[in-house]
C-alpha cells in the first residue's frame, strides 16, 4: 500500500517547510520560537525517512527503491504549490 | 576561498545557461514526448476507438496462429506482435520466401483480444510519439539517435552544473515567488529541476545508456570479430533454419507459452516470431515482454514448432548485461503499476517544465539588460521566436495529432502517415505565428490555439465516435475518461498561461525593466 508513504512524505516535508523562518514568516506573519522550529525539522526528517522506508517494506527492494523517489518527490512538491497558494492567499 | 568558489559558480552559470540554451528546444521535444510515452498504450487505445475488450495474451497468440494457418500457410515466417501490458490489441506480421523484412509494413493485420481479426482506422497509435522520442522524425533514425543522445549529454553537463551554479538549494527549496518577473521563472525552474533531480539524473543517465553501444561502439569492436558474433553472444540467435519440405502441424502454441512463463517467473511473452511454419523444421521464438520485470532487456526462448519441445536455455547474462537491462528498464518504465506510472509522469512532466522555464528565463533575464527593448538584437529575438515555437507551439503539436486521428475520413490513403504530418503542420504554424507577429501576440495567439484545440478534443471525441467522455465515464473505461480529462487539464493549463499573459498589461516588462535600471545606477 503505497498511499501511507505518500501520506508520511506530504507530512514530513509540510514539518520541514514549517521549520523554515522565511515559510513562518510567509504563513503566520512572523517566525517561530527555536524550540518549535527545532522539533518541527526533527519530525519532518523522521516522517520523510519513514516515508522512503515506507516504500521500501511496501513494494519490497527494488520497485521500493523507485516508489520512494517518487513518493518523495510527489511530497516536495505538494507542500511547495500548497506553500506557494497559502502564501498568496495571505 | 571564496574566491575560487565564485569563480567555479559563475564559469558553471555560464556552461549551464550555454549547453541548456544550445539544445533547449529539441530537448523539450524529447522530454514531451518522452512523458506521453509513459501513457503510450492508452494513447494507442484511444487512437484506435474500434478495438475493445480486454487483453489476453495467450488467448491473442493462439488467434494469430489459426489466422495465419487458413490465410498464410505458406509464408515463410509469420511475427505476432502481443498486447503491452495495457494495450489490447495484437498486429500479426508474415513474410513470403524471397520478401525482405520491409514487406511486413504490408502483410499486417490487428487483431483484438480474443485473435480475432478487427478493422480499425489506420494509425500508429501511441507509437508515433514513443518513436518521436529517440528517432525523431524526417530522417534517418541513425542520425536521429545520434543528434539525441547529443542532446542528452548536454542534458547531463547542464544538471550537474546547474546544482553547482544553484546557490541555495536547501533555502529555496520549496519557494514559488509569483508575478516578480524574472525571478519567478527562476523559481519555477528550480522548483521543477529540484524537486524531481533524481528523477531527472537517472533519466538522462539511462536514456544514454539505452543506445550506449551505439555511442560507444569500442568495447564490442574490440572483443568481438564483428556485429554479427556479438549479437549472437549478447541475444542467442541460433543460425536461421532450413526448410525441409515435409509438413507438420505446429504444436500447441499455447502449451509453449505456458512453458514459458514458468521459465520467466510468470512473465508473459511480447513478441513471437515462427520461422518455416507448417514445416517440420520449424523454429518457434518467444521474447519476454518487457512489462513484466524491471529488466528489460529480450530474453528469448526457442521451441521446436512441430513438437513444442524447447531448446536448450541460453547462458545466463553477466552482471554488467543484467545491470544495461535494469538501467533501461528504469528508464521506459514498462514495469510500472500505475501509481508508480502517474509519478513517472509527473516527474517527466517536472522535466519538461523544467526545460520550458529555463528557456524562457534565458530571455526573461537577457531582456532587463537591452540597451533598446524595442529593437533587440538577433541572438535575442532568434531565441524568443524559437521559444514561442516550441514552448507553445509543442502542445498545439500534440492536439493537432489527435485531432487528425479522430478528424481524417477513416479510409483515407496514408491516413497514419498524414496523423503525424498534422503534428509537424501544427508545429509549423506555430513557427509561422512566431516569425511574423510580435511576440506578446504570438505567445497569446499559440498558447490560445493550443487551448482551443486541447478543449475541441473531447467535443469531437464525443461527436465522432461512440466512445466519448460521458458514455465512456457511464461505461466505467477509465482509459477514455482519463485521456479526456487530461486534453481539458492541459486546456485549462495553456488557457490560464493565456489569461495571465493577457492580463498584463503590455508596458509591464519596460517598467520592470526601468525599475531594475533605476535599481543598478
Amino acid at each position: 500500500m503505497i498511499a501511507l508513504p505518500l501520506v508520511a512524505s506530504v507530512l514530513g516535508f509540510a514539518l520541514l517547510c514549517l521549520g523554515m523562518s522565511r515559510h513562518q514568516r510567509d504563513l503566520f506573519g512572523r517566525s517561530l520560537p527555536a524550540g518549535r522550529t527545532r522539533a518541527a525539522k526533527a519530525a519532518g526528517w523522521l516522517l520523510v525517512t519513514v516515508a522512503y522506508a515506507g516504500s521500501l517494506l511496501a513494494e519490497g527492494a527494488a520497485l521500493g527503491a523507485v516508489y520512494g523517489v517518487g513518493v518523495l518527490t510527489f511530497g516536495a512538491a505538494v507542500v511547495a504549490l500548497t506553500v506557494t497558494g497559502l502564501s498568496r492567499s495571505r | 576561498m571564496n574566491g575560487v568558489n565564485g569563480g567555479l559558480r559563475q564559469s558553471m552559470a555560464w556552461l549551464h545557461t550555454w549547453a541548456g540554451l544550445l539544445v533547449g528546444w529539441l530537448l523539450l521535444a524529447i522530454f514531451a514526448t518522452g512523458t506521453s510515452a509513459y501513457f503510450q498504450d492508452e494513447i494507442t487505445r484511444w487512437m484506435q476507438p474500434e478495438i475493445t475488450g480486454v487483453r489476453q495474451p495467450t488467448r491473442a497468440a493462439e488467434g494469430a496462429v489459426t489466422w495465419l494457418t487458413a490465410h498464410q500457410p505458406d509464408a515463410d515466417s509469420w511475427s505476432i506482435a502481443l498486447p503491452g501490458q495495457r494495450a489490447i490489441a495484437s498486429t500479426v506480421y508474415w513474410r513470403q520466401a524471397g520478401e525482405d523484412r520491409s514487406a511486413a509494413r504490408d502483410n499486417t493485420l490487428t487483431l483484438d483480444g480474443n485473435g480475432q481479426p478487427v478493422v480499425s482506422r489506420p494509425t500508429l497509435g501511441g507509437a508515433f510519439l514513443y518513436r518521436m522520442h529517440f528517432d525523431l522524425h524526417y530522417m534517418p533514425v541513425i542520425w536521429a539517435r545520434w543528434v539525441v543522445g547529443f542532446c542528452a549529454m548536454f542534458m547531463l553537463v547542464a544538471i550537474v552544473s546547474g546544482v553547482i551554479t544553484h546557490k541555495k538549494i536547501f533555502a529555496d527549496f520549496f519557494t514559488l515567488r509569483f508575478g516578480k518577473g524574472q525571478r519567478s521563472w527562476l523559481d519555477a525552474h528550480n522548483l521543477s529541476a529540484v524537486l524531481a533531480l533524481p528523477f531527472h539524473l537517472m533519466i538522462t543517465f539511462t536514456g544514454l545508456v539505452t543506445l550506449q553501444s551505439l555511442y560507444m561502439p569500442w568495447g564490442v569492436a574490440a572483443a568481438y570479430p564483428n556485429k554479427a558474433a556479438y549479437f549472437a553472444d549478447a541475444f542467442g540467435s541460433e543460425s536461421p533454419p532450413v526448410r525441409s519440405g515435409e509438413p507438420a502441424p505446429m504444436a500447441s502454441l499455447g502449451g509453449m507459452i505456458a512453458q514459458a512463463r514458468k521459465v520467466w517467473g510468470g512473465a508473459q511473452p511480447g513478441f513471437i516470431d515462427i520461422a518455416l511454419p507448417g514445416d517440420r523444421h520449424g523454429v518457434v521464438r518467444l521474447f519476454r515482454s518487457g512489462g513484466d520485470a524491471m529488466d528489460a532487456r529480450e530474453k528469448t526462448l526457442l521451441f521446436d514448432a512441430a513438437t513444442g519441445h524447447m531448446h536448450p536455455l541460453p547462458a545466463a547474462k553477466g552482471g554488467a548485461s543484467a545491470t544495461e537491462s535494469t538501467m533501461v528498464g528504469l528508464h521506459a518504465g514498462r514495469y510500472a503499476p500505475y501509481a508508480l506510472r502517474w509519478l513517472y509522469f509527473l516527474c517527466s512532466l517536472a522535466g519538461t517544465l523544467m526545460v520550458a522555464t529555463g528557456l524562457v528565463l534565458w530571455t526573461a533575464k537577457r531582456r532587463l539588460q537591452l540597451p533598446d527593448p524595442d529593437r533587440p538584437h538577433l541572438g535575442f529575438v532568434l531565441v524568443e521566436r524559437l521559444n514561442i515555437a516550441t514552448v507553445a507551439g509543442l502542445p498545439l503539436a500534440f492536439a493537432c495529432h489527435f485531432l487528425a486521428n479522430r478528424l481524417l475520413p477513416v479510409r483515407m490513403d496514408d491516413r497514419a502517415t498524414w496523423e503525424v504530418h498534422a503534428f509537424f503542420i501544427g508545429w509549423g504554424a506555430a513557427l509561422l505565428i512566431a516569425c511574423v507577429q510580435r511576440p506578446r501576440r504570438a505567445w497569446l495567439a499559440v498558447l490560445m490555439l493550443g487551448a482551443a484545440a486541447f478543449a475541441a478534443l473531447p467535443v469531437v471525441d464525443e461527436l465522432t465516435t461512440e466512445r466519448g467522455l460521458l458514455p465512456s465515464l457511464a461505461r466505467g473505461d477509465g482509459v477514455f475518461v482519463g485521456f479526456d480529462l487530461t486534453m481539458l487539464a492541459l486546456a485549462a493549463a495553456l488557457g490560464t498561461a493565456a489569461w495571465k499573459l493577457y492580463r498584463r498589461p503590455a508596458g509591464a516588462r519596460r517598467k520592470h525593466a526601468a525599475i531594475a535600471a533605476g535599481a543598478d545606477a
